[in-house]
């Protein structure tokens, strides 16, 4: 029969320091990004829309215009208003923007990459905390399975799972007393008026364990 | 007797001596004005591609004829020692480069007009036949001065790399331009203009250069003033009778084509320009002031192609003066400082004299354009040394253009 989990917050604890961690990364790459992205393009923006800026540009995009007419000796009308002026001014605005926009994208991708990069390598210092603890149980109960007897499940301080090796480590102790204490008795028993096959029986005990 | 032979001597004397004076005069006053012309084209110099803008304004972008007029002030810098020989080799040479591998080019042909920061073309301009020979004519003076160097071999691949032909679109004149937009635009160089030194430098090619025919196919339209008759642009603007002539030395050629002394004929142009405006001096405060100098330039309606027998509002170009210098040195010269000592910071700023002043409205120019610093630069120059014209009639394509299009001028009238 399957069982089904009911209660998925099972170590509240843990699981929500966890959270917090999860949580907390991301939020934290966003804000960052936002940040980036927000400084960056309005910096820009700001930079290159701004009165002196436009008054620049208008002037250019009108003198470009005079040198034309100069040059080939017809007249410009250089009123920048719904003109050829206006139309090559909105289309170099353009150009800026799409440029600002790209250069901003960049840093962007370069802020979030670094990011990536700082927490892929948080993230196994954080694991660890859990991969630490399981790597270190196996060893130890791999290490009473094969007979030996010193055996120790004692954790970091900032290790999870600390719970779980105390107690482990408690059983195991109480294990190896309770053997201690059952070689003790069949030594004790060995020791009395038994007949050969009882004595046998009692051996074989004493070699297992 | 002896006393009268002491007075000629005595005024013989003072003749010489106020010859000196007034050179002296001039003399230090044309270091200034170079000088303070140098200084625009120096620190304006954009050390990210070594740019030069079309304008001391702020946010204009680069003007290619002005870098060509950059690279010569840069050489006359050296000459005058103002800066250090292998500080402008370094500053050319990065010029250069970026024309010959960054800056796009169409057929060999640039763009008129550049980002300072990335070389780009802005504002949609044309692909400029004019403003490409006017950059060439500037980089074959340096190329010329650091002979040998990796600039002479950067200014050959340049020139070599233009496709003079195409230029013609299948006509025997030139075409001003190119947009990617439009095609080749629909005006030609097909008048007297500026355009000489386009032609000398698409003659003279030695690749894809254009055929002699082509320099007899433009019209030497005339004009008749005061008694004179001279080859005209319609406009009247000086600056045409100017620019190819800071480059190309016409005083002992004459054209092939009509027999046109171009030295001569620039010298009776600036003369034209004076009388026109001084026979208008009842109706123009600029020229009741003694001042004249049309050409085109920014005015107060923005710029227009002033010129003496076409339009004209009173504004004078200080740059139409200072052109003309290497043709008119001592009337020129007056004039000029004329201009400094009476208008002062008005007219003369930071990069010498403003762009253009127009005395009715009271409105004096805030900026300097490079093409118009550049011509008062180089023909101060040549007026005093001639070192452009030396330089750049060294190079063989310009000799080639020269021995195709102009003869000797006749050393007696009426050999010809």
């Amino acid at each position: 029969m399957k069982t089904r989990r009911t209660q998925y917050l099972i170590d509240k604890d843990l699981q929500l320091r966890y959270l917090l961690y999860f949580v907390g990364s991301i939020m934290f790459v966003s804000i960052v990004v936002s940040i980036v992205t927000y400084l960056t393009t309005w910096s820009s923006v700001i930079k290159e829309f701004s009165d002196v800026k436009l008054h620049q540009d208008l002037t250019t995009v009108v003198r470009m215009r005079e040198y034309e007419g100069v040059r080939t000796r017809t007249m410009v009308e250089t009123i920048p208003i719904l003109k050829e002026e206006a139309r090559m001014l909105s289309k170099h605005q353009l150009s800026v923007i799409d440029k600002i926009l790209a250069r901003t994208n960049l840093r962007v991708a370069v802020v979030v990459i670094i990011t990536m990069i700082f927490f892929a390598v948080w993230s196994i210092f954080m694991s660890h905390r859990i991969a630490g603890p399981l790597y270190r149980i196996n060893r130890e109960l791999d290490k009473f399975l094969r007979g030996e007897t010193d055996v120790n499940f004692k954790l970091r301080k900032k290790d999870e799972l600390r719970s779980i090796s105390e107690k482990l480590q408690v059983l195991i102790d109480k294990v190896l007393s309770d053997r201690e204490k059952v070689k003790l008795l069949l030594e004790k028993l060995a020791a009395t008026n038994l007949s050969d096959e009882q004595r046998r029986v009692i051996e074989e005990y004493r070699q297992d364990l | 007797m002896k006393r009268f032979l002491c007075t000629i001597c005595v005024f013989v004397i003072n003749l010489c001596f106020a010859e000196i004076v007034q050179q002296t005069k001039y003399e230090k006053f044309f270091d200034i004005v170079e000088k303070d012309c140098f200084k625009f084209f120096w620190e304006l110099y954009d050390e990210t591609l070594g740019l030069i803008p079309d304008s001391s304004r702020s946010g204009a972008p680069c003007s290619i004829a002005a870098v060509g007029f950059g690279l010569v002030a840069f050489c006359i810098g050296v000459e005058h020692n103002w800066v250090d020989k292998n500080e402008v080799y370094l500053r050319i040479r990065k010029t250069l480069r970026t024309f010959l591998n960054k800056v796009e080019n169409v057929n060999g042909f640039f763009y008129h007009f550049l980002d300072m920061k990335t070389g780009e073309r802005v504002w949609e301009c044309e692909v400029s036949t004019i403003d490409t020979a006017l950059f060439l004519a500037g980089a074959i003076v340096a190329a010329e001065y650091f002979k040998g160097t990796e600039i002479e071999e950067i200014v050959n691949k340049i020139y070599d790399r233009i496709n003079w032909h195409w230029a013609l679109n299948n006509k025997k004149v030139l075409c001003m331009g190119w947009k990617p937009e439009v095609g080749f635009l629909p005006h030609y160089w097909d008048t007297y203009s500026e355009h000489i030194i386009l032609y000398a430098l698409a003659i003279g090619a030695e690749k894809n250069a254009i055929p002699v025919e082509c320099w007899h196919a433009w019209r030497r339209t005339k004009s008749n003033y005061a008694g004179f008759r001279f080859v005209n642009c319609p406009t009247g603007s000086l600056f045409t009778h100017q620019y190819s002539h800071a480059y190309i030395d016409f005083r002992n050629i004459v054209d092939k084509h009509d027999g046109t002394d171009y030295f001569e004929n620039s010298k009776i142009a600036t003369m034209v320009n004076k009388i026109f405006c001084e026979r208008r001096k009842e109706k123009y405060k600029s020229y009741a002031e003694g001042y004249w100098g049309l050409s085109a330039c920014i005015g107060p309606d923005g710029y227009k192609g002033y010129g003496a027998l076409g339009y004209h509002d009173g504004t004078i170009a200080p740059s139409a003066v200072g052109g003309s210098v290497m043709f008119l040195p001592e009337l020129c010269a007056a004039t000029l400082k004329s201009m400094y000592d009476k208008l002062g910071s008005k007219v003369y700023r930071k990069y010498g004299f403003v762009n253009g002043f127009n005395l009715d409205y009271d409105w004096f120019c805030d900026e300097h354009l490079g093409i118009d610093t550049g011509i008062i630069l180089l023909s101060i120059e040549n007026s005093r040394s001639g070192f452009i014209w030396k330089y750049f009639m060294k190079n063989k394509r310009i000799q080639k253009f020269i021995v195709e299009c102009f003869d000797k001028k006749p050393t007696v009238k009426g050999d010809r």
